[in-house]
Formats: C-alpha cells, structure tokens, sequence
C-alpha cells in the first residue's frame, strides 16, 4: 500500500516535471521568435504601435470632449 | 486598467501576451495525453491512469489561472473594437473563438467540481475547449509569430 503511494507521487511529480519542461522549452522559442527580427518584421510591428498610438489619441480626446459636454450640462 | 496592464508588462503587452498564450496551448496538448492516458485510450509503462487524471486536474487549474490573466490583459489593452482594416476577419474571429473558449471553459469547470450529473460529456467538453484554445491562439499569437 505505501509502495503504491509512493509509485502515485513519483509518477505525479513526474508528469508535473513534464509539464515544466514544456513551459520552458515554450517560453524559451518563443522568445527567441519574438527577438530582434522575430514574428512580424519590425516595420509591419511598428506600423501596428503607431496604430494603436493613434487609436489611442482619438479615444482620449473622446473621453475629453464627453467629459466637456458633461461639465456643459 | 490598460495603463496598469502596459506597465506590469513593460510596454510589452503584445509580446507578453502572445508567450503566455503559447504556453497556455503547449500545455493544453500535453492535457489531452494526460487524460488520454487518463481514461485508458492511451497506455504509457511508466505512468498510471490515476495519476495523470490527478496531474490533469491540477494543471487544469493553473491553466485557467493563466487563460484569465491573457484575457484581461486582452480585453484591457486591446478591447473589443482592435482589428485594423485587413486585419478586421481575423480579430472577429479571435474574438469569438475567445468568447466561446470562456464560455465552455467555465462550463466544464462547473460540470467537474459541482454539475457531476453531467459528467459522461466532459470528453466532448474537453476535446471543444481544446478546439478553442488552439483557434484563439491561431487567430492572436499564432498570426503575429508566423506572421501570415
């Protein structure tokens, strides 16, 4: 019975050590995709940040005008 | 919230985003041999079917820790409305194999620790979630690493 026990837990932390190693391996091509010249090349990831800077100005100056017709009323 | 989000990842919200995705599915793959091992479908020498199904619960949890966190980092920087002219199709799509992911993740999460009448279809519950982890991230991580 203690030996089944501990067969259990061996074969648990074993599949858990597993599991580390694939975050790791994940973690680490991932990264290394995503480095200098990784995934998307850098002017298409550039193009996508000014994108979302100006996305970002237009809803700021939104929330602004809303927040000036709110203090009109 | 979006800039605390930009902040915890250090203007990298994009690129944290995508890894914890990456490794949200590199351990769903590895979930569906656990549980295949699990039910007996697959047998492994050097692992039994009680201890798979244990190691799947309790990583089954840590994944849905993970799945939330990318899903908040999301919603909060990227919104609803994110998708840039040719990239309309594919936002759409993100968003609703994203929700859909959310909606059948909680509902096998309730089947398994409360609704256990319902138990004989957490296989169908499972094998969907696992569609939809791997269509979210094909529509989000996967387009920006392979760049199509």
């Amino acid at each position: 019975m203690a030996e089944q026990k501990r067969s259990h837990a061996v074969q648990v932390v074993g599949s858990l050590l597993v599991a580390v190693v694939i975050v790791t391996i994940t973690i680490a091509v991932v990264t290394a995709k995503l480095g200098p010249g990784g995934g998307r090349d850098s002017e298409s990831r550039e193009e996508l940040l000014e994108q979302r800077q100006e996305l970002r100005e237009e809803r700021q100056e939104l929330r602004e005008e809303l927040l000036e017709e709110r203090a009109e009323d | 919230m979006e800039d605390f989000v930009e902040e915890l990842a250090r203007d990298n919200v994009t690129e944290v985003k995508v890894v914890l995705a990456s490794v949200v599915v590199a351990l769903a793959v590895y979930q569906v041999i656990l549980i295949a091992v699990g039910y007996g479908k697959l047998r492994l020498p050097f692992l039994s079917g009680r201890a798979a199904s244990f190691t799947h619960r309790s990583m089954g949890d840590a994944i849905v820790a993970v799945t939330l966190i990318v899903a908040v980092m999301c919603l909060a920087y990227f919104g609803f409305e994110d998708g840039e002219d040719d990239e309309e199709t594919r936002a759409v799509l993100h968003v609703i194999a994203a929700s859909s992911l959310l909606g059948v993740l909680t509902l096998k999460v309730i089947v398994v620790r409360w609704w256990h009448s319902l138990g004989r279809h957490l296989p169908a519950l499972g094998i969907t979630v696992f569609t939809l982890f791997v269509l979210t991230w094909l529509t989000s991580a996967g387009d920006y690493l392979l760049g199509w």
